[in-house]
């Protein structure tokens, strides 16, 4: 049963077209991603939902009731949407945290007990009592998430809950996203240009490409159709297309492949595909060196840097390795092995990394 | 009148005149404020430039026009409160509303439009969103204030031209300087000058430390 369902909706910034005759039904309870490239029109799609942003046209039902200007504020109150950009307001870890239970009128027990659990799951407890802008990157996030989980919404939406986030805090928020589903029921849709988070958390994953939506369905069936003509490189680091083969290992449970990637990079992976196969790797499941390391891992290109980039915490380094490898790493890391664009390094990463479609 | 007695006076004069001024630039000026920082209309950047330009107004070509309207055969002349303190909290009044509005429209103008998204996403209606962004604009409302009240106590050209200095009515501390400065007697003069700089020092300590408490009390 739909609990949100866009019409035909279509949003104009001026002479842009941001979203383009939307049409999507919400299912009560799932856990939807919507991805696309930077600029395909999943924020817009996200505010609409949340009644924050004016159609052009179009028709928002929430509840199969239609959502008009007299009943967008009954709305309001039961979807949530969690901004990419972190926004706070400037008072403390814990006031913003009660402030959407207070403009409800909730009575201050309730607050308090709310509050007081939602910061706990946050792992924010310790710093209740802190200005809320004095927080990191992540522990801001966590808050964001906190004050959106405190009012029980019944549908939650996330705008890329984990950009910028570094590796901890990304699972962080990724496993209290998954927990917050299955336990409360909570319908969620997050947006995200990272198709394995997608991959990982949806129950269905929509696919918005230059503001309309090309594919709905499960992982599998949208990674299966064409996932790089519709999206394809612009849209993450590490997807690949190649030709699988299978290796003997010598263990019967499980089939090694090797995959032939792009300019004949090999790669080995454990997979039931053979034959036309699209690969992603994750970018923090790749472990740069100055010299080969000895472990058990089965891939081990060697490349030149091609480019550094930092974002919050987190440090991306691509490395050509006869194709585009992006590795995640801390910046401790990038200080310590005082990699420069330019240098020879090892990208090691093991074959069970390798995610074959 | 011992000088003690007369400086007491001044002084009580000046903070009931000038606080006076700043009681009714506030109560006109944030409304003001807040709704050009929030609205966008026709002929808001025009009327942001005006206020701007306003702030810069000389006090004695305030001073002269304000003392041609109230004048006995101005305009306003029938009211007749020239040289009475009244005109002087109104001669102020006007000194200072473009200074109240043009920093608050540009402080509630400066708060990220997303702070009122976040209250309407969080279930604030539209009115209680509002409330959030000019909650967020509160440290900027409060130097309105304070730039306010600090240029009303201390021009001089409103309170010389409308009142006159007249003592034991209209006199206030920077008219008392000036007449202090012109008979020669330059100890008076700085000692004058001594008590209006501490009282502008204070007010906007009292105001800082007011901040932290009231800060406090907008989020309970």
């Amino acid at each position: 049963m739909g609990i949100v369902e866009l019409k035909d909706v279509c949003v104009d910034f001026e002479a842009t077209r941001a979203l383009d005759s939307i049409s999507l039904e919400i299912r009560k309870g799932e856990l939807l991603s919507i991805i696309g490239s930077n600029g395909a029109g999943k924020t817009t799609a996200l505010r609409v939902i949340a009644g924050l942003q004016p159609l052009s046209s179009g028709e928002v039902l929430f509840n199969d009731e239609l959502v008009t200007g007299s009943n967008i504020e009954q709305m309001r109150k039961q979807v949530t949407l969690v901004f990419q950009r972190l926004t706070l307001f400037s008072t403390t870890v814990c006031k913003n945290a009660a402030s959407g239970l207070r403009v409800r009128g909730i009575d201050q027990a309730e607050v308090e007990s709310r509050v007081t659990k939602a910061l706990e799951i946050v792992e924010l407890t310790d710093l209740r009592d802190r200005l809320a802008r004095k927080l990191s990157g992540g522990e801001q996030r966590r808050l964001n998430l906190a004050m959106a989980m405190v009012l029980k919404p019944t549908v939650l939406l996330l705008d890329e809950p984990t950009v910028h986030l570094d590796p901890e805090n990304t699972q962080i928020v990724g496993r209290l996203l998954q927990t917050l589903n299955k336990r409360s029921d909570m319908t969620i849709v997050l947006s995200t240009h990272n198709i394995l988070q997608a991959q990982l958390m949806g129950d269905r994953i929509a696919v918005i490409h230059r503001g309309r939506l090309e594919k709905i369905g499960s992982a599998r069936d949208v990674f299966r159709a064409e996932l790089d003509s519709i999206i394809g490189q612009e849209m993450t680091s590490n997807v690949f297309s190649g030709h699988a083969k299978v290796v003997d290992d010598g263990t019967k449970r499980r089939q090694l492949v090797r995959i032939t990637l792009e300019n004949d990079v090999g790669v080995e992976a454990i997979s039931d595909i053979e034959g036309p196969v699209t690969v992603t790797i994750p970018s923090e499941d790749i472990v740069l060196s100055r010299d080969t390391v000895l472990s058990s891992a089965r891939n081990i290109l060697k490349g030149t840097i091609q480019e550094i980039s930092i974002e919050g915490a987190a440090v991306f380094v691509t490395v050509d390795v006869g194709l585009p490898l992006t590795a995640q790493i801390t910046r401790s890391s990038l200080e310590r092995l005082d990699m420069k664009q330019g240098d020879s390094v090892y990208a090691t990463f093991k074959a069970t990394s390798v995610r074959t479609y | 009148m011992s000088l003690e007695s007369e400086l007491l006076e001044i002084t009580l004069r000046s903070l009931f005149v000038s606080g006076m001024a700043a009681l009714i630039a506030t109560a006109v000026g944030i409304p003001i404020g807040v709704l050009l920082g929030m609205k966008h209309f026709r002929g808001r950047s025009f009327l942001k430039g005006l206020f701007n330009s306003m702030m810069a107004v000389p006090t004695v070509a305030l001073g002269l026009i304000l003392y041609l309207i109230f004048s006995s055969s101005g305009p306003l002349g029938i009211f007749h409160i020239l040289y009475t303190p009244y005109v002087i909290i109104i001669g102020q009044a006007i000194l200072i509303l473009p200074i109240m509005i043009s920093i608050t429209s540009e402080t509630v103008e400066n708060v990220d439009p997303a702070i009122g998204e976040l209250a309407l996403t969080l279930g604030a209606d539209k009115t209680a969103a509002a409330a959030s962004t000019i909650r967020e604009s509160f440290g900027g409302i409060l130097l309105a204030i304070s730039a306010s009240f600090s240029r009303a106590i201390s021009e001089l050209g409103v309170a010389l031209m409308l009142g006159g200095n007249i003592a034991g009515l209209t006199r206030v501390l920077t008219t008392a300087i000036a007449l202090d400065t012109t008979r020669g007697e330059i100890a008076l003069g700085l000692g004058t000058t001594a008590i209006l700089l501490v009282l502008m020092i204070a007010f906007n300590v009292v105001l800082r430390l007011a901040e932290k408490r009231v800060r406090w009390w907008l989020w309970e």
